[in-house]
């Protein structure tokens, strides 16, 4: 069982691009490429639901590692509010719905780019935590909120 | 006043001590504050407050280091307040170098942060984003999570129902 490595970031954003995906980092993973210091385990991403961006979604996920049964792309290419990969080269969560935010396109407007990474702004983050509920969530809440308070007073070239 | 805007009674109890013609924006934003949740709309109101009732129309104002005219600040206004959302518009004004007229009430916030956890965010703000990355990820086996290849759910509520039913408590997943 392997950490998900910097490496297999860079992949997904650069299959992601190249099949011109529209997500975004969220979670934890969002908050760490903002520069939150803390550990998690897989990467999470908020995609855009279409169709079209479904199929180029999963065009990229093949071209990945991610081994896709039919039924597994049919679902993807759905949009499913929630989806859990753990069959390809790392495990990934994909979130078409996730808590606590109303629109992609609100979230896409004001998202970061780390390192052309695009990332959920840090509320979305903590607003999606904060619906979610999560017993997990109300400890690292704390210390999130905490963080927020110190990126958003960063000037904007050291933030992304 | 909510928990997410302590720096802005200071900030604006500073700025009207330092700048009495703009004691009128800080009295409106001081007044409308309890329908805010962020401070970056007070901002954008404070800068409205300051286009309208300015009394210094052709003079150079106090804004943004003394450099922005209020022919400038009222076009500022109006992009602000078109902004799509509070965080284009923090960003926005933190482009154009807003942020550093308040160095001592930011220094304030900063003081409300337990010092160990902003020595963490400054000591990780040091850090490339690479290293950061190499640090944050650490895989451990969880388990019936970690039992199944593929799991997909209708809606975010199913799943969380599935977590509540399957996982186990002491993962953290249930709702609180």
């Amino acid at each position: 069982m392997r950490a998900f490595e910097y490496r297999q970031a860079e992949e997904i954003r650069e299959a992601l691009k190249h099949h011109n995906v529209r997500y975004l980092f969220i979670g934890k993973s969002g908050a760490i490429l903002l520069g939150f210091p803390d550990t998690t385990q897989d990467a999470d991403l908020f995609v855009d639901w279409s169709a079209e961006n479904g199929r180029a979604l999963v065009a990229a996920l093949r071209e990945l590692g991610f081994d896709l049964s039919d039924l597994q792309v049919t679902e993807i290419e759905r949009g499913k509010d929630f989806i859990q990969l753990k069959n390809g080269p790392f495990d990934l969560d994909l979130k078409f719905a996730p808590d606590g935010i109303e629109r992609f396109e609100d979230a896409w407007d004001r998202r970061v780019e780390v390192e052309d990474f695009p990332v959920c702004h840090i509320d979305d983050i903590i607003a999606s935590k904060e619906a979610a509920g999560r017993e997990r969530d109300r400890e690292s809440l704390p210390r999130l909120r905490a963080f927020r308070d110190y990126w958003i007073q960063q000037p904007k070239r050291i933030r992304s | 006043m909510t928990r997410e805007t302590p720096f802005i009674p200071r900030a604006t109890e500073t700025i009207a001590r330092e700048s009495p013609f703009i004691a009128r924006a800080a009295a409106t934003i001081m007044r409308e504050s309890r329908f805010m949740t962020r401070e970056t709309p007070f901002i954008a109101r404070a800068t409205a407050t300051i286009a309208r009732e300015s009394p210094f129309t052709k003079r150079e104002t106090p804004l943004f280091g003394g450099k922005t005219r209020l022919s400038q600040e009222n076009a500022l206004f109006l992009e602000l307040k078109e902004a799509s959302s509070p965080a284009v518009l923090s960003n926005r004004l933190s482009d154009i170098g807003f942020g550093y007229r308040l160095p001592a009430e930011m220094s304030a916030e900063n003081s409300q942060i337990p010092s160990e956890w902003l020595e963490e965010f400054e000591a990780a703000a040091k850090r490339p984003l690479k290293e950061r990355w190499r640090y944050a990820f650490i895989k451990t086996y969880k388990p019936v999570m970690d039992d199944a290849d593929f799991r997909s759910f209708e809606t975010m509520e199913e799943y969380r129902r599935w977590c509540a039913e399957n996982l186990p408590r002491w993962l953290g997943y249930a709702r609180v």
